[in-house]
């Protein structure tokens, strides 16, 4: 089952990385969601729209090279944003041929605490190694943030590179959300005399924000009108 | 997202008088309906022989092609109550169903078998235990085999074809997110041109087939319950006028039914249908021979268990008789016909549940229930024929539907009891009735599974119209033959099905991969090194209220007196990167 799910998604993550004068500087990734080109990511990593780029990597069973010196890669835009929910949809400047399963966009609400899912995304990529990874987790909690976003914990402990892949629920098969980072409880405390702001911890609970918010840029875009 | 959709697309439909149709579907079929009835009416005579060689024709060359359909459908729904794919549920894994699973078996019930049950329970091992094929008739051998027969035809078979339909169009519209139409259920074979000339072909013979299946039956049904009431009450005469009253009467409820909806109507009418057929269930159960009843229901399990692969592959190739293209394959024919209007229904009130879930509810417990009530009232009549005053096969061959009064007759309180019947067979009318009509309201309004209320009653009214005028004109049993002919097209149809809802469910959970053609792709390269991670990892707009998000400076503040521990773990130069992160926006301006 979990074999499944990362064979039909990981042929659908790529590196985002951005050009810096002939070198790329790696940022996150980004997973592909129709045919003619775009692909999801989160907002906060494409802040600055200049110089986006999508790197393809091997999907196959076979051994791959861990890391790559040179890389060859796809300009992309921003072509829609929604930065209180941390999702933005990028697309391709260039016309390649792309197959998308028939249906892989699944919703938030499909999601029950325990439920099983997958993260998939370039976890050491700031580390130069150019693999997507396949983690599995089950859902903690889904949660609604101060700003009203729909965000799902789960537990495990994304990497920084991770940021932007899509979170897959495993026994529906479809993707849920998109990895936002990990999860920061932020000890506030206002009001009170012994108020404190102590450092973020480091917890191994990731959240996601759920894929609806993705799915809303999509329609936006108008990639179900003919549907 | 699927419902968004459906939102959308019903604004975008919605136009004068708040109609929603899709306009070749709708147009198309309410036309060839009113033009075969016309026709029909007009050249009975003509019509009836034509279709009677047409239906002779499909029984005698392509009565195998039934045999064989209908078991590898049974086979493969079988195959999916034990497969991989049994975990899917219907509309994702997040959604809940819609009606109580009482409630929705009784729907299925009442929508799936309905009415012939009532008067062919009865019926149909008589005529089996008078004539039979396979046994010397009025035997005890015979009774066994009449019992598996009526078994076979009303058992796993039929239910495997309305599972097989039901489930495709489930799967396809909710979990697919494409409109509730028989279309839709060959997506993965056609592609975008389900919504091109083809897929409306399909769905105007769906309506086509259901419009006249329902209103024939209902047309064919007020005169046998005619005959039942004036066999019951001698001041009621057996006439048209009588018949027009009665269609008018259902037509009725079942345009109440369809408006209220399917929440409160419709299953309402259903569960209140159930309740009143277990009660007669029970009381033949109780007051006939319960001994004998309960003693032929477990050994009728058996023995068609013991002949299932010989009975339901039986084809008489080394009997030169054609019983078989009377009674199996009109019976085939007939379930074929009438699955994309049960399928549809079914599909309508399934969501939620999973396959597995799905094909026990529809496949194994109505047949189970089916086999329970054919046993009571098959096997009291077996026995009343058998072992008590006899006469029933007489009255069977005479007038069907009056058979099954003389049965209650020969039991106590018959007064009560058929009352009681005919309350069952007018509420199993208008659950026959209502669920049609909502069937055709969704097809012709484009998958619309709450379509406008002017187009229930449209729909609700023309049936009653269409069942009126070939009951006063004549053709109702031709255009009921018409109906049965379609099962051959539907056949071949519904074994594409098979193959369609297969590929679909390979290819929605793994199956399919994305790919990208690189390989030609000649991009700039890029050398690569390390970077440096996101300083915005973890986002804080998530965590912090919107007024300490502006305040950021004093909440961020780290505690005046650190601990050690604090500091040898180098937090503070985390937290004063995490100060330097631009405040988040929040995106609202």
């Amino acid at each position: 089952m979990l074999q499944g799910t990362s064979q039909k998604f990981r042929g659908g993550c790529l590196m985002l990385v951005r050009d810096t004068e002939g070198a790329v500087g790696f940022l996150g990734t980004a997973f592909l969601v129709h045919g003619s080109g775009y692909l999801l990511t989160a907002a906060h990593l494409v802040s600055k729209p200049e110089g986006l780029l999508v790197v393809a990597t091997a999907s196959g069973d076979e051994y791959q090279p861990m890391t790559f010196d040179r890389v060859s890669a796809i300009p992309v835009s921003v072509v829609q944003q929604d930065i209180a929910h941390d999702v933005a949809l990028l697309k391709m400047e260039q016309d390649i041929s792309i197959g998308v399963p028939d249906d892989f966009l699944g919703s938030g609400a499909n999601v029950r605490s325990g439920a099983s899912l997958m993260s998939l995304g370039y976890s050491f990529g700031h580390e130069q190694l150019h693999t997507a990874l396949s983690v599995s987790s089950f859902a903690s909690a889904k949660i609604r943030s101060p700003n009203d976003t729909q965000l799902i914990l789960f537990d495990t402990m994304v990497q920084d590179g991770d940021t932007g892949g899509p979170l897959i629920h495993v026994t529906d098969g479809h993707i849920v959300g998109i990895v936002s980072g990990r999860f920061e409880p932020a000890e506030v405390v206002r009001g009170s005399a012994d108020w404190e702001r102590r450092p973020a911890r480091d917890t191994n609970i990731s959240y996601a924000v759920d894929i609806d918010y993705g799915v809303a840029l999509m329609r936006a875009e108008g990639l179900f009108e003919n549907a | 997202m699927h419902d968004t959709e459906t939102d959308t697309a019903e604004e975008g439909q919605t136009g004068l008088f708040k109609l929603d149709v899709h306009p070749w579907v709708f147009f198309s079929s309410a036309a060839i309906i009113v033009l075969f009835v016309g026709l029909t009416i007009f050249f009975e005579s003509t019509v009836d022989n034509l279709f009677n060689v047409v239906q002779g024709a499909v029984s005698t060359y392509a009565g195998w092609f039934f045999v064989g359909t209908m078991n590898l459908i049974l086979i493969y729904v079988i195959s999916l109550l034990f497969g991989r794919f049994g975990d899917i549920r219907l509309g994702g894994e997040g959604a809940k169903p819609e009606f109580s699973t009482l409630g929705w078996f009784a729907m299925l019930f009442s929508a799936g078998m309905g009415i012939g049950l009532l008067f062919y329970g009865v019926a149909e091992p008589m005529f089996h235990y008078v004539a039979s094929p396979l046994a010397e008739p009025g035997t005890p051998a015979a009774a066994r085999v009449a019992m598996d027969f009526t078994f076979l035809h009303w058992g796993l078979h039929p239910w495997s074809i309305y599972a097989l339909v039901g489930l495709a169009l489930g799967f396809f519209a909710f979990n697919k997110g494409l409109p509730l139409s028989i279309r839709s259920v060959f997506y993965p074979l056609l592609g975008e041109r389900i919504y091109g000339p083809i897929g409306n072909v399909i769905d105007i013979m769906a309506t086509v087939a259901t419009m006249f299946g329902v209103a024939t039956s209902l047309g064919l049904g007020v005169q046998q319950v005619n005959a039942g009431l004036s066999h019951l009450l001698d001041f009621i005469p057996q006439n048209a006028s009588v018949q027009l009253a009665l269609i008018a009467g259902i037509t009725m409820i079942a345009t109440w039914s369809v408006v209220r909806g399917l929440d409160s109507g419709i299953k309402f009418l259903s569960q209140l249908n159930v309740v009143v057929a277990a009660a007669l269930m029970l009381f033949v159960l109780l007051l006939g021979p319960t001994l004998f009843i309960l003693n032929a229901f477990i050994e009728n399990l058996g023995v068609y268990v013991q002949n299932f692969p010989s009975l339901s592959t039986w084809n008489e190739t080394y009997n030169d008789t054609d019983w078989q293209n009377g009674w199996t394959v009109f019976y085939w024919g007939w379930w074929i016909a009438w699955s994309p209007f049960v399928g549809m229904f079914i599909a309508r009130v399934s969501y939620g549940r999973t396959i597995r879930e799905f094909i026990k509810g529809v496949l194994l417990v109505p047949t189970l229930v089916t086999f329970l009530w054919v046993t009571v009232f098959g096997d009291t009549a077996l026995h009343i024929e058998m072992f008590g005053d006899g006469g029933l096969a007489k009255a069977v061959q005479e007038n069907i539907p009056v058979s099954l009064f003389v049965m209650l007759e020969s039991l106590p309180l018959s007064e009560i009891s058929s009352v009681v019947a005919i309350i069952v067979i007018i509420t199993f009318f208008v659950t026959s009735s209502d669920s049609g009509s909502l069937v055709i309201d969704i097809i012709t309004a484009g998958g619309n599974t709450e379509p406008p209320v002017i187009q229930r009653v449209f729909w609700a009214l023309l049936e009653g119209a269409v069942a009126a005028a070939l009951l006063l004109g004549g053709g109702l049993v031709a255009l009921q033959t018409a109906a049965i002919s379609t099962g051959l097209p539907f056949a071949i149809i519904l074994i594409g099905m098979c193959w369609s809802l297969h590929l679909g469910l390979v290819h929605y959970k793994t199956g399919q991969g994305f790919e990208l053609g690189v390989q030609g792709y000649e991009g700039p390269e890029f050398k690569t090194h390390a970077t440096r991670k996101m300083p915005t990892f973890g986002r804080r707009q998530f965590w912090l209220t919107e007024s300490l998000q502006r305040r950021t400076g004093a909440a961020m503040r780290p505690r005046p007196t650190p601990s050690p521990a604090f500091q040898i773990e180098g937090a503070s130069i985390r937290s004063e990167s995490s100060k330097s992160t631009e405040p988040p926006t929040g995106g609202k301006t």
